[in-house]
């Protein structure tokens, strides 16, 4: 597939267009431009060249109403994605709690279960940065049954588990170098 | 927040009965009502855009995430209003009705202020800030240099007369205003002037409100479909 994408961000400019397969993990330093990257491609951000993506993105450290109930906030959500969330898959078991109740990595857990529910293509940010090292073993397991995605991440642990993926790093908004179907280590 | 209204209420409702309390009921509480609105309304998209707005717009699409937003903001604003304007009607029952057309058509309008508002903003202080603003000059300011305009400068009628319904938040006061006082003299001289440019056609207003409002939730809806979220 192309991954393409141009945004301005004050004097930051994305300029990617590149042809990978369908599972890439993108590294880089801080503000190099990876989640800008992933919110272009979702369609979240308005960027060149036009785009109104199916990517599903998932945020890093995802916010919910604090107020409301587990089960109700993946109830609106199966709603707005017409699916039946299979919470199974991370191991969700906090469904009455408040969504302001849940450690940063529960909720972590609960919106990637949501995600990865759908047949939907995804753009993960920074996916591990809250997991335990059981969900991150977890996660890998679940990715690597997984075609269509895209992953952003500074974690060497999780790129060097994900066997085979293409690794396309960027620096300052550019591809510094692509690597396809990168081997463990 | 709804219930920061109800000691409003009272205390307005405490004014009396006539007209003269009425529109003053009329005048405060739509402008509180329309502040609530676009505040909650604010509050509503900046914790969507803060938080996993992803499957929202890759589940219903853009266009119908505004609508959605923009329908549920506006009962959320009604919502909050009515507890205030319930205990405004059980005092005073006869004022009730524009009183509480007013009130809720000013919450709505509010609410698609701030749909617009929280869907442009770069950041939620930057919302919150153009929300306050927006309301200050909408609301507190406009009048004012209508009238001082219209002191200094020779504004006709039909100019005046037009230039209050190009404000939102004055159509959906006024609307009320002119239901609770036909011959609009709770207002003093500015109301007979008004009566004189407007009269007849006060009744228009309401309708005029209600435009307001549908063209506030189309740019919102326009907001939407071309802005980063």
């Amino acid at each position: 597939m192309r991954l393409a994408a141009k945004k301005r961000l004050g004097g930051f400019q994305l300029d990617v267009d590149v042809e990978v397969g369908d599972r890439v993990i993108v590294m880089g330093p801080n503000g190099s431009g990876k989640s800008t990257l992933l919110k272009c491609i979702s369609g979240l951000w308005r960027c060149g060249p036009h785009r109104d993506g199916r990517w599903l993105y998932v945020p890093p450290e995802p916010q919910a109403p604090k107020r409301v109930r587990a089960r109700d906030y993946v109830r609106t959500l199966e709603s707005a994605l017409g699916i039946k969330a299979r919470l199974e898959l991370m191991g969700i078991d906090y469904l009455d709690k408040k969504m302001g109740e849940l450690s940063t990595g529960m909720a972590g857990r609960l919106v990637l279960a949501v995600a990865l529910s759908t047949d939907l293509p995804l753009a993960l940010d920074e996916p591990t940065a809250f997991l335990d090292s059981k969900w991150r073993s977890r996660l890998v397991e679940l990715l690597q049954a997984r075609s269509s995605v895209i992953i952003s991440t500074h974690d060497p642990e999780l790129a060097s588990a994900l066997k085979g993926w293409d690794v396309v790093e960027l620096e300052g908004g550019k591809v510094a170098r692509l690597l396809r179907n990168h081997a463990a280590g | 927040m709804g219930a920061v209204l109800l000691p409003v209420a009272v205390a307005l409702a405490s004014l009396g009965e006539g007209m003269g309390p009425t529109v003053m009921a009329v005048s405060l509480l739509s402008a509180a009502a329309s502040l609530l609105g676009i505040l909650s309304a604010v509050e509503n998209v900046m914790d969507d855009r803060e938080g996993w707005i992803a499957p929202l717009i890759v589940g219903l699409g853009r266009g119908r995430y505004a609508a959605l937003r923009a329908a549920v903001s506006t009962a959320v604003a009604a919502t909050a209003v009515a507890p205030a304007l319930a205990l405004y009607s059980l005092l005073r029952l006869a004022s009730a009705l524009p009183v509480s057309a007013a009130s809720i058509l000013s919450a709505a309008i509010g609410a698609a202020l701030g749909l617009l508002i929280g869907l442009s903003a770069p950041t939620r202080g930057h919302a919150y800030a153009w929300g306050v603003s927006v309301w200050t000059a909408l609301a507190l300011i406009y009048e004012l240099v209508l009238t001082f305009l219209s002191l200094y400068f020779a504004v006709s009628e039909p100019i005046f007369a037009a230039a209050l319904p190009m404000n939102p938040l004055s159509a959906a006061r006024l609307a009320g205003i002119a239901w609770a006082d036909p011959s609009l003299l709770t207002l003093g001289s500015v109301g007979t002037y008004l009566y004189r440019s407007l009269g007849a056609y006060a009744p228009l207003l309401f309708p005029a409100t209600a435009l307001w409002y549908a063209s506030l939730v189309a740019a919102g809806l326009i907001a939407a479909s071309g802005r980063g979220l």
